[in-house]
């Protein structure tokens, strides 16, 4: 297994007034390794997106590097870019925001390929993608607005998956849909990671999911990673003070 | 649980809103008590209905939004004949509500103090000095440190859970028998939510006050309600306490959502619940979880009635029962 994300020492500040600074993201490190899902948990601020967005050169690091499959987005050429964004696609928390409204799903899932959406190359892989995330191929002409919450994450992440992504990157993905429904996302995720020896980083606040779901996890507070390893194991043993704290507040859901 | 008369009453109460072509039923058929100083969960997924049966409460039902059969009597007095000025009577000193988003629920424009000096100078001719202590007072007994200086600080200069502790400091400050609370954690972290779900359980204690509390969050409600009201498209499917829910869970609706919530060994697959939920309007005529659910059979195409099955359990289906499993 070949080593394919690369985060060294990346920070993020930003200016906060009087001088002061902001540390969204202070010196974090670490890789994930390809056929990995990678977990970040952490709560708000703690610069879990943030991380998230600097390996999607959504944001530039004040300091340190990313790198997949050995492409620093920030220092490449633009054809290096180029094929950096085709490698790494994201799936937004919120599948009611991160799709233009006015765009019917086939347009939408295939934006990032060259080529009309109407031409009939176009359309075989339309259903190709809305196939593999488990949506009939006849919803390509339909607007978001006309499918539930769930089904539009899978939109999203058929969208991702146009390009043939090598990590994906899953930022919240079910934290906006009900709680029946996010498993079959979830189961979605997991065996598309399996078919397709997909990389995925996986951004959460829910400890239970980043437990089934990934492989190992970093648990991030206040811009740094305070403790990483197996999450069944972290969660099990807390080192850290507030890795503790954030397993205890969990609130349990006795067995039925 | 003292006292006889519940603090909420809903009867065959059904809401609707306005459609092109008439009425389309949101709410149908709800019977459920919310008894004095009993803490009550009202739990479903979005379209459930759940936060519009909580503002029916307040009288803050949306314009498009009516009753359209049942009652709903508030510490014995039927709704059906208040007018503005009786609501506004009630809003805050008999019933008082914390929502979801801190933010948008606070004023930017006005210090955290003055909004809730301002929920007391409504109800009490009192003077600005008496109720800027009696506000200083609650907020330190809703756990704000240093409310001398938080006091005076606008909403965007405190974080999430300090906001959500002002909005439950401007909840109770009158002192209200019944607390409605729509989702008042989910947009918080974790670790805040833990410290919001004991404060409002601490403070119902100290008081004794009914607590409404709507989630779609089970873990939440196992940590707090004594009773559970499942809803699901619009009409409750299960009732019952908590502890009994979680042992036996009749509905398969409910079966599903506690099992959906449930964490598995690493790499084991997800669980949930097929399909997705029904939006009001396209319900089916019989029962309206039957198009999700892998116990349904021809007899599911009549609408089920709410049948009691024992002493404190109610289930609206005709083949309820824990045993049976995927």
């Amino acid at each position: 297994m070949s080593e394919i994300v690369n985060v060294e020492s990346l920070c993020k500040f930003y200016p906060a007034g009087r001088g002061q600074v902001h540390r969204a993201v202070d010196q974090v490190s670490f890789t994930v390794t390809e056929g990995e899902v990678f977990g970040i948990v952490g709560e708000s601020g703690s610069g879990k997106t943030t991380v998230a967005r600097s390996l999607l050169r959504l944001t530039e690091p004040t300091s340190g590097s990313v790198r997949v499959a050995g492409i620093d987005p920030w220092a490449a050429s633009s054809e290096a870019r180029r094929q950096y964004r085709e490698a790494v696609q994201v799936v937004f928390q919120d599948p009611y925001s991160s799709m233009d409204p006015r765009m019917r799903i086939g347009s939408i899932v295939t934006e990032g390929l060259d080529g009309s959406s109407r031409s009939a190359e176009m359309k075989i892989k339309i259903a190709a993608l809305l196939d593999k995330v488990g949506i009939p191929s006849s919803y390509a002409t339909l607007f978001p607005h006309e499918l539930s919450g769930g089904q539009r994450q899978r939109v999203a992440i058929a969208r991702a998956l146009a390009l043939n992504p090598r990590v994906l990157v899953a930022d919240e993905p079910v934290s906006a849909l009900d709680v029946s429904m996010r498993g079959q996302v979830l189961n979605l995720l997991m065996s598309l990671q399996r078919d397709l020896d997909l990389t995925i980083v996986f951004i959460s606040h829910d400890l239970g999911i980043v437990q089934q779901l990934c492989n190992r996890v970093a648990v991030m507070h206040q811009g740094k990673i305070v403790e990483m390893g197996d999450p069944v194991h972290i969660f099990q043993n807390p080192e850290d003070e507030y890795t503790k704290r954030l397993v205890a507040s969990i609130p349990k859901v006795p067995s039925a | 649980m003292s006292g006889t008369i519940p603090a909420i009453s809903y009867r065959g109460f059904s809401l609707a809103r306005t459609v092109k072509d008439g009425w389309e039923p949101l709410v149908t058929d709800l019977n459920l008590d919310i008894l004095s100083g009993e803490v009550v969960a009202l739990v479903g997924e979005s379209g459930s209905g759940k936060s519009l049966s909580a503002l029916a409460c307040l009288g803050l039902l949306p314009g498009r939004v009516r009753r359209s059969s049942g009652s709903l009597n508030l510490f014995g007095s039927d709704t059906s004949t208040f007018t503005e000025r009786d609501w506004q009577g009630i809003r805050g000193t008999q019933v008082s509500m914390v929502f979801q988003d801190p933010m948008t629920s606070l004023d930017p424009c006005f210090t955290v103090g003055s909004q809730i000096v301002e929920t007391i100078r409504a109800h009490r001719s009192v003077k600005k000095s008496q109720a800027r202590a009696r506000v200083i007072e609650i907020m330190d007994h809703v756990g704000i440190p240093d409310p001398q200086r938080r006091i005076d600080a606008y909403p965007h200069e405190l974080s999430g859970g300090l906001r959500q502790r002002v909005m439950i400091a401007a909840a109770l400050v009158m002192e209200p028998k019944l607390l409605i609370a729509d989702e008042p954690t989910t947009a918080l972290d974790v670790t805040t939510q833990a410290s919001i779900v004991s404060l409002v359980a601490r403070l119902q204690s100290e008081s004794g006050m009914s607590v409404l509390w709507i989630t779609h969050d089970l873990g939440v409600v196992a940590s707090m309600a004594n009773r559970v009201a499942v809803l699901y498209a619009g009409e409750l499917v299960e009732l019952a306490p908590t502890k009994q829910l979680f042992e036996g869970p009749q509905h398969p609706y409910t079966i599903g959502l506690i099992k959906s919530a449930q964490v598995h060994n690493a790499g084991q697959p997800f669980d949930f619940i097929s399909g997705s939920v029904v939006e009001p309007g396209h319900w089916p005529a019989g029962c309206r979880f039957a198009p999700r659910c892998s116990r349904a059979s021809s007899e599911c195409g009549v609408h089920p009635a709410v049948v009691s099955a024992g002493e404190h359990l109610q289930v609206r289906c005709v083949h309820p029962g824990t045993l049976v499993r995927q």
